[in-house]
Formats: structure tokens, C-alpha cells, sequence
């Protein structure tokens, strides 16, 4: 029944915070603003059907002692992109967590990476994944991956709630995503199914 | 020295297996045959350099107990690719193992996880990988952005050493591993370096 089955699955929100979707900064992606409304409406959507909602975010050490080697450079001032506290770590406008939602911290690509995600996941019960957020050959590839490699019994990737830098980069990913079992339905799709 | 600085380094050669490279099975990566002579190149000079030669190689339970939850279906009969001690899970003539390389079995894309790769290369003294093998968009690049995140210092994929199922499924994995500050020399250009 879709409700049993909306019990066992979670939605990772991916990295929608101000240095990644809001224009000016090093690390902005540039398809991310237009999926802000698209994420938006998928959260919604997910709360309606009592999915577990997951905000995934970034948060570095202000000096990069945390961040990944090719990236430390531009933490050298103690200033960098989602360094914790910061309004650039923040979630973008329009998406606001409720008194259930979880909010998981992580320092690498993969929202497994060293987080407690996993068993967070399985003690909750959860064996189906829906993702949505930024970007699309990093993060939300990384945590798709991962999941698959933890035996996730369904993982689902909104292709019109996720983005890249360009639609050409974006498509290819997700073609891979396909390619290994993934479901990749856009977000008019999967408010029309069940899970 | 050239042979000071080889000896922080590693090469991991990724599922040069039958299952993987030969036509006829359900695994086989059309095309994938002709980079054999690089790979072999890549590998000797490897050792002529006194850099560490890794085979990474899956091997399976005949019944697919561990494998990827979307190919199980190709060990319903007890009897499917790459399995443990099959002719299939075999390295391609052409490559061969030798006295001082090292195997790691691996379940799943990327050669770090749920194995004791990364134990094995700290304590060795391993900051640099050089990467070849099969497939581009999945062992490669899970092995390579596994490497990003575990932090090794410098990571390079021969690309001409390394094949997908098209050329433009190459060519655009290629780009992306390439944005994330990893090296993508030819094996022309790897060979002629000191790295």
C-alpha cells in the first residue's frame, strides 16, 4: 500500500543553500535557482505522504580543515563557502524545515561519507530513497551511488528537483543514474505514482 | 627522486576481468578490449617506477548473496559474472599478476568501499593513485571520487586506459572527474611525466 511503503521511505534534500544556488560565489551551480520551486513543491509533497525528510547540508570548518584537498584554497582567509554559522550554509529562501524533518551535516560529496546516515536510515526502517538538490555529478551522484551500493531496495532521482552547470552535464549524469537501476522521473511523474 | 616520490604511490587496475572485457556475457563493455595494450603499458612502467600495482578485482557468491540489489537477477541460477573461481572473474590474457603486486576483492563500483583499500594504502605510505581499468562511469569514477574524499593528495585516470560503453559516455565522465582537480593525462602523457 503506498502508505506502508511512504513509511519506509526517506528524501534527501541535497545541498540547497545559499553559496550553492544563489549567484556570486566560487561554488555557485548554475541550474540551481530554477529547482528551487520544484524542491519546494517535492518536500511538500513528501511531508503530505508522511516520507521521512532529510535536509543534507554542508557545514565546514571556517579555515577548510574539513574540506576536500582541492578545494582548500578558498578557505585560506578563515572565510570559505558553508563554513559553519555562515548565511552562505543556510538553506535558500522558500525552503524551511518543520519540527520532524532531520538535518544531516556532511563534509564530503556522498551523504554517506562519514555520516551516520546509513544507520540513521535503517533504524528508521528506511529501504527506499528519493533525492532531490545540487549538483548533479557530485553530490546527488555520490549519494545515489552510494545508496545503491548499500542495497537501497528503490532510489529515485527527481530529474527537473536536481541541477547542474549546464543541461548537457546534467542529462549525461543522469543517463548514468539510469544505467545502474536507478528511477529517474521528473517531478510531474513522481507526484502521479505512489512512491 | 623520481623513484623517492613512486613509492607514495600506487596504481589500482580496476576489473580487467573476462566477465567484463570479452564479448558474449551480460557484463561485457563492448570495446572495452582495446585498451588492454595500454593498460599493460600503464602497469609495466608502473613497475619500473617501483610504484605499487594493485589488481582490483570483483569477485562474487555464485548466488549473488553480494551483489548490487538491481544484478541479482543474473545469478538466479547459481551461476552468474565475475562469480569466485570462475574463467570469468579472471584477469584478460594479456595482463598478469606478479610476485610484490597486490589483489583486493571487492562487492561493489568503488574499489574503497566495504574493503580494507584505504588501510592497506595509508599504511604503505600511499598519497598519489594512478587509476586504469573498466568501466569509466561507475568503478572508475566511484574509486576516483572515493579517493577525492579520503583526501589522497593527487589522483590521476589515464583516460586512454579506461573505457565506457560510448565514446561520449567517456568523454563526458572524463570532464566531470576532470572539475573535481584529477589529473587526466593519456598514457602518452602520463608515461613522459615523472608522476
Amino acid at each position: 500500500m503506498a502508505a506502508s511503503k511512504s513509511s519506509e521511505t526517506a528524501m534527501l534534500v541535497i545541498d540547497m543553500q545559499n553559496d550553492f544556488i544563489l549567484p556570486g560565489g566560487p561554488m555557485y551551480v548554475a541550474g540551481g535557482q530554477s529547482i528551487v520551486p520544484s524542491v519546494i513543491r517535492a518536500v511538500s509533497l513528501a511531508r503530505d505522504r508522511g516520507i521521512f525528510l532529510i535536509w543534507v547540508v554542508r557545514e565546514h570548518d571556517p579555515w577548510g580543515r574539513d574540506v576536500e584537498l582541492f578545494r582548500r584554497h578558498l578557505y585560506a582567509n578563515g572565510v570559505g563557502p558553508t563554513a559553519r554559522g555562515s548565511k552562505g550554509a543556510q538553506l535558500v529562501d522558500g525552503l524551511v524545515p518543520e519540527e520532524h524533518d532531520y538535518k544531516l551535516v556532511k563534509t564530503r560529496f556522498s551523504a554517506f561519507f562519514d555520516t551516520h546516515l546509513h544507520h540513521l536510515l535503517q533504524t528508521a526502517g528506511v529501504k527506499n530513497l528519493v533525492i532531490v538538490g545540487v549538483q548533479t555529478p557530485n553530490c546527488i551522484r555520490q549519494t545515489v551511488y552510494d545508496a545503491v551500493a548499500l542495497n537501497y531496495q528503490s532510489v529515485t532521482v527527481i530529474t527537473d528537483a536536481t541541477a547542474a552547470a549546464t543541461p548537457e552535464v546534467h542529462i549525461a549524469n543522469i543517463m548514468d543514474m539510469n544505467n545502474i537501476g536507478v528511477k529517474t522521473p521528473t517531478l510531474q511523474e513522481w507526484c502521479s505514482s505512489n512512491a | 627522486m623520481a623513484t623517492a616520490k613512486c613509492s607514495d604511490t600506487a596504481m589500482l587496475v580496476l576489473d580487467m576481468q573476462n566477465d567484463f572485457i570479452l564479448p558474449g556475457g551480460p557484463m561485457h563493455l563492448p570495446g572495452s578490449q582495446v585498451i588492454i595494450p595500454n593498460v599493460s603499458r600503464a602497469v609495466s612502467v608502473a613497475r619500473e617506477r617501483g610504484i605499487f600495482v594493485i589488481w582490483v578485482v570483483r569477485e562474487h557468491d555464485r548466488w549473488g548473496r553480494d551483489v548490487e540489489v538491481f544484478r541479482r537477477h543474473l545469478y538466479a541460477n547459481g551461476d552468474g559474472p565475475a562469480t569466485v573461481g570462475s574463467k570469468g572473474a579472471e584477469l584478460v590474457d594479456g595482463l598478469e599478476f606478479k610476485e610484490g603486486d597486490y589483489k583486493v576483492v571487492k562487492t561493489r563500483f568503488s574499489a574503497f568501499f566495504d574493503t580494507h583499500l584505504h588501510h592497506l594504502l595509508q599504511t604503505s605510505g600511499i598519497k598519489n593513485l594512478v587509476i586504469v581499468g573498466v568501466q569509466t562511469p561507475n568503478c572508475v569514477r566511484q574509486t576516483i571520487y572515493d579517493a577525492v574524499a579520503l583526501n589522497y593528495q593527487s589522483v590521476t585516470v589515464i583516460a586512454d586506459a579506461t573505457a565506457a560503453p560510448t565514446p561520449e559516455v567517456q568523454r563526458t565522465n572524463i570532464e566531470d572527474i576532470k572539475r573535481i582537480g584529477v589529473a587526466t593525462p593519456t598514457l602518452q602523457e602520463w608515461c613522459s611525466s615523472s608522476a
